[in-house]
C-alpha cells in the first residue's frame, strides 16, 4: 500500500488500529543516526518485522525506521555462545544459522519471524520463561542509537534496562551481544497431558518446575465445568542419544520449511464466526487427547506452528482481531476464570488461548513478564460490546495486581496503564536521559499519554 | 489514537448541541475510551446543556463558538482554538443541520441561502480544514451525519434533501480521498426523534437519538463508510429510486 513519497499504511499483527507515516528503509547504524538528526515528520520510531499486535510499531504522520536491513553477518563465539548480531536480524535466520554449530536462541517468542531489536524492545518470553527469564537476561551488550551517536550499552546500564521492554521509546538498538544455550539437536521431546477444567490445568501447569519448556493451550470456548480445559505441554531439547538412526545424520541441519500460502485479502469477515471458533478449538482439544503422550518434535513444529501458514492473521478479516494477555499473581485464578467466562458468555469466543507460569519478574523498567499465571487470548476485533467488556477486564486485572502486555496492546488506556506500569515515571526519566522525548514516540506512547 | 476496536478518546463536534451529537458522544465515552470532547455550535447555551449533560462520563468537555453561515476564514479561524485545546485529533463528528419549512422556502430565497450554509456549505468548509489536519497525522476517523433524505428527493422537503445531498456527496468524496488511513463514515438515518423533528409529523416507523448511535458506533467499528440506519432503508431507498418520477412525487414520503 505504498503512496507517492515513501508514505504508506502501517499495521500491527491484529491488522487494527492502522495509521499511515513515512517509511525509510535504514542499513546502516550511521544512516540509522543520520535518520535521527534529519529534519523531517516527527515523530520518529524504530520498526522490525511489525508483529506487535497493535500499535507499538505505528507512528502517525511520522517517520517509521524499517530496521529489516540491518542484518549483516552473524558473528558467533563458537566455544561460549556469545554471538553479536545486527539489530534487524530475524530470529528465523539467527536461529537456524547458530544451530548448525550446536546453539539455539535462550528464549523465543511464538514465531520467528521477528527482529532481534523487536525482542528486546518488547523483552519477550518464550515458553520457558518460568526457568529462564526473558530475552533481557541473555544480554550481554546493546548498540543503541541516539541522536548523539551510537552508544554501548552493558546490563550495568540503567539505559539498557530502559530500552530492554521499552518499546522503541529510547533509541534506535542497532546491535546485540547475546548468551545462546547449547542444543545437540533440532528436535525437541514433548509430552503433552490433555486436562478437564481450570483447576487441573494450573495444578499440572505447576507440577514441574524444572522442565525448560511449559505451556498449556487452553479451549477458551468450553464453558461450565470444562472452563479452562486445555492440553499442557513439557519440552526440552532433544540430545543426541534420542535420536533414532533415520534421525540421527545432520541432526542439526534444519530442513526448507514448507509455508502454507497467505491467505487473499478478501477473507470475509465471517470465516472466523463463533461456530467455527468452537469447532475448531473442540477439534482440536479431542485431537490432543488422542496422540501419543510423548513425541520428538522438530523445533519449527514446536515453537512456530503458526509459522507454517504465512499470513494467517488474515483470517480474521478486515476487521483484524486482538490478543488480549494479562499477567496475574498466583493467588488471582479468579481472574482468569473471570477472563475466560466473561469472554465466552459474551459471545466474544478466543480461536487461540495460551496459559503458562512466569518465574522471576524480568529486569527491564518496562518488562512485562512477573510472576505468575500469564493467559492470552486471540479476539476477533472491532465487535459491538468488546470495547466495554475488555474495559472492565482491564479494570479487575489492575485491581488484582495484574497487567497487560504492551507488545500485544492497542486499546488499554491512559489511566490504568499508568497504574498497571508505576514504573513509567522511571521510563520517562531515562527516556529524557536519552534525549528521546519529543523524538521517539508511537501510536502506542501517544494513546497511553506517554507522549 | 483510535485504539485497536475503531474508538477514538478525543473528538471534535461541530452541532455539538445536537441531539443526536449527544447520544453518540455518549455512546462512545460509555463504551469506548472517549475522554476529551470539543463541542462547536452557534449558541453557548445548547453547548453548555450538552456539556453538562455528559461531564458525567468524561475527562474533559469545553465548548467553542462556530457559527457555519460565517465567512470562510472565520469558520478555518473558529476550528483552530478547538484543535489546541483538544492537543490531538482522533474523530470528527459533524452534526450541525437544520430542518427549514419547505413551505416556507418556496417563496424566501434567504432560506434557502441558509440552508445550504448550514447543511452544505459551511460543513464542506469546515471538513476541509479538518480532513487536512488529520491527513497530515495519517490517522483518525470523519463522521457525517447524512440522513436518508440525501439519497431522495421529495417535494415537501426539496431544500433539506438538496443541502443534505451535498454533504452526502462531499463526503463520499472526502473517502475516496482520505481512506485507509482515515476512515469517512456517513450515516444515512431515517426520521429520529429530536429537537430537529419535533412538531412534524412522525411516521410508521421512526427511531431515537440512541439507537442511531449504537449503530453509528457499530458501523464505525466495522469501518464501514455508509452506514444506513436502519439498514433495511438501503433496499428501501433503491426501489423508490428506479420507480418514475411522476409517481414519486406523489408518494406520501
Ligand atoms: C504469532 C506470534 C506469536 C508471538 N509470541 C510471543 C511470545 O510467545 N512471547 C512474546 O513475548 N511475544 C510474542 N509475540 C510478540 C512479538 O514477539 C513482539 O511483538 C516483538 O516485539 C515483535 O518483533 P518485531 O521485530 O516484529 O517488532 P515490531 O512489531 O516491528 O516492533 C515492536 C516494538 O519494537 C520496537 N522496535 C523494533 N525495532 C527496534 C529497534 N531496532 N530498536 C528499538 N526498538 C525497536 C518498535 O518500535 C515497537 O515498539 C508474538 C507475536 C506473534 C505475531
Ligand atoms: N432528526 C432527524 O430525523 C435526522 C435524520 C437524519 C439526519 N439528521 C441529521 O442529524 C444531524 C443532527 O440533527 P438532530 O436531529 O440532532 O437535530 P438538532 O438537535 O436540531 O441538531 C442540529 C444542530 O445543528 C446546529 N446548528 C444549527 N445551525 C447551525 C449553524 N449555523 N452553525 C453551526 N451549527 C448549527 C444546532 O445548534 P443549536 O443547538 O445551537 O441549535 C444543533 O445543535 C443533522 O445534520 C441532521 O440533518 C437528523
Amino acid at each position: 500500500m505504498a503512496d507517492h513519497d515513501g508514505y504508506r499504511i502501517l499495521e500491527g499483527w491484529g491488522r487494527t488500529p492502522r495509521s499511515r507515516a513515512l517509511v525509510r528503509p535504514v542499513a546502516t547504524a550511521d544512516a540509522v543516526v543520520d535518520a535521527l538528526r534529519s529534519p523531517g515528520p516527527r515523530p520518529r520510531l524504530p520498526r522490525g518485522l511489525g508483529r506487535s499486535y497493535g500499535d507499538a510499531a505505528l507512528a502517525a504522520g511520522g517517520l517509521v525506521l524499517d530496521t529489516t536491513r540491518l542484518d549483516g553477518p552473524i558473528e558467533l563465539e563458537h566455544a561460549t555462545g556469545v554471538v553479536r548480531v545486527d539489530a534487524g536480524t530475524s530470529l528465523a535466520r539467527l536461529g537456524r544459522e547458530v544451530l548448525r554449530h550446536g546453539w539455539f536462541l535462550p528464549v523465543t517468542p511464538g514465531t520467528k519471524h521477528v527482529t532481534v531489536a523487536g525482542a528486546i524492545a518488547a523483552d519477550v518470553h518464550g515458553k520457558n520463561h518460568h526457568r529462564d527469564g526473558s530475552i533481557g537476561q541473555w544480554l550481554r551488550r546493546l548498540w543503541l542509537a541516539t541522536t548523539a551517536g551510537v552508544i554501548e550499552l552493558t546490563p550495568d546500564d540503567a539505559a539498557l534496562w530502559a530500552t530492554v521492554g521499552g518499546m522503541g521509546l529510547t533509541g534506535v538498538i542497532v546491535r546485540a551481544e547475546i548468551q545462546l544455550i547449547p542444543v545437540e539437536t533440532r528436535f525437541v521431546v514433548d509430552r503433552e497431558v490433555a486436562t478437564r477444567s481450570l483447576e487441573e490445568t494450573l495444578e499440572v501447569l505447576q507440577e514441574d518446575a524444572t522442565v525448560r519448556y511449559a505451556v498449556a493451550w487452553i479451549d477458551a470456548t468450553a464453558t461450565g465445568r470444562h472452563l479452562g480445559r486445555g492440553l499442557v505441554s513439557f519440552a526440552d531439547h532433544a540430545p543426541r542419544d534420542l535420536l533414532p538412526a533415520t534421525l540421527a545424520r545432520d541432526p542439526l541441519e534444519l530442513p526448507n520449511e514448507r509455508v502454507v500460502p497467505t491467505p487473499p485479502d478478501i477473507v470475509p469477515t465471517g470465516v472466523l464466526s463463533r461456530a467455527t471458533i468452537r469447532a475448531f478449538n473442540t477439534l482440536w482439544y479431542e485431537r490432543g487427547r488422542r496422540r501419543p503422550a510423548s513425541a520428538l518434535v522438530d523445533l519449527r513444529t514446536y515453537f512456530y506452528p503458526l509459522d507454517r501458514v504465512a499470513g494467517w492473521n488474515r483470517l480474521y478479516g478486515p476487521r483484524g482481531f486482538i490478543q488480549y494477555q494479562v499477567v496475574v499473581p498466583e493467588a488471582a485464578t479468579h481472574v482468569l476464570r473471570s477472563v475466560l467466562t466473561s469472554l465466552a458468555e459474551g459471545g466474544h469466543p478466543s480461536f487461540l488461548s495460551v496459559l503458562k507460569r512466569f518465574g522471576a519478574p524480568s529486569r527491564g523498567i518496562m518488562s512485562f513478564p512477573r510472576p505468575w499465571w500469564t493467559l492470552a487470548l486471540d479476539l476477533p476485533a472491532r465487535r459491538p460490546g468488546l470495547e466495554a467488556l475488555l474495559a472492565r477486564l482491564d479494570h479487575e486485572v489492575l485491581d488484582n495486581g495484574g497487567r497487560i502486555y504492551l507488545a500485544k496492546d492497542g486499546r488499554l488506556r491512559p489511566r490504568v496503564f499508568r497504574a498497571m506500569y508505576p514504573e513509567h515515571e522511571e521510563f520517562q526519566r531515562e527516556r529524557a536521559r536519552l534525549g528521546a522525548l519529543g523524538l521517539l514516540a508511537s501510536d502506542l506512547s501517544r494513546r497511553l499519554e506517554l507522549d | 489514537m483510535l485504539n485497536a476496536n475503531g474508538l477514538p478518546q478525543r473528538a471534535l463536534v461541530i452541532g455539538g448541541g445536537s441531539d443526536l451529537a449527544r447520544a453518540i458522544v455518549r455512546e462512545l465515552a460509555v463504551s469506548g475510551p472517549l475522554e476529551r470532547v470539543a463541542l462547536l455550535g452557534p449558541r453557548r447555551s445548547s453547548l453548555e446543556r450538552v456539556a453538562a449533560e455528559l461531564a458525567a462520563h468524561l475527562d474533559a468537555c469545553a465548548t467553542f463558538e462556530l457559527d457555519l453561515r460565517a465567512a470562510t476564514s472565520s469558520i478555518a479561524d473558529a476550528l483552530a482554538p478547538a484543535l489546541e485545546w483538544l492537543g490531538g485529533l482522533d474523530s470528527v463528528l459533524m452534526a450541525a443541520g437544520t430542518l427549514p419549512d419547505q413551505e416556507v422556502a418556496d417563496h424566501d430565497p434567504r432560506v434557502v441561502e441558509e440552508a445550504f450554509q448550514v447543511n452544505g456549505t459551511g460543513p464542506a468548509v469546515a471538513l476541509t480544514v479538518l480532513a487536512d489536519h488529520l491527513e497530515r497525522a495519517g490517522a483518525g476517523q470523519l463522521i457525517v451525519l447524512s440522513s436518508v433524505a440525501a439519497t431522495v428527493v421529495r417535494r415537501r422537503s426539496y431544500l433539506y434533501d438538496a443541502s443534505k445531498a451535498a454533504l452526502d456527496r462531499f463526503a463520499l468524496g472526502l473517502a475516496d480521498r482520505l481512506e485507509p488511513a482515515i476512515g469517512v463514515h456517513i450515516v444515512r438515518p431515517i426520521f429520529v426523534a429530536t429537537r430537529m423533528t419535533e412538531g412534524r409529523p412522525r411516521p410508521a416507523v421512526s427511531l431515537s437519538a440512541e439507537q442511531v448511535a449504537r449503530a453509528t458506533v457499530a458501523g464505525l467499528q466495522a469501518r464501514r463508510r455508509i452506514i444506513w440506519v436502519p439498514p433495511l432503508a438501503r433496499p428501501a431507498i433503491a426501489a423508490i429510486s428506479v420507480l418514475p418520477r411522476r409517481l414519486v412525487r406523489r408518494l406520501p414520503l
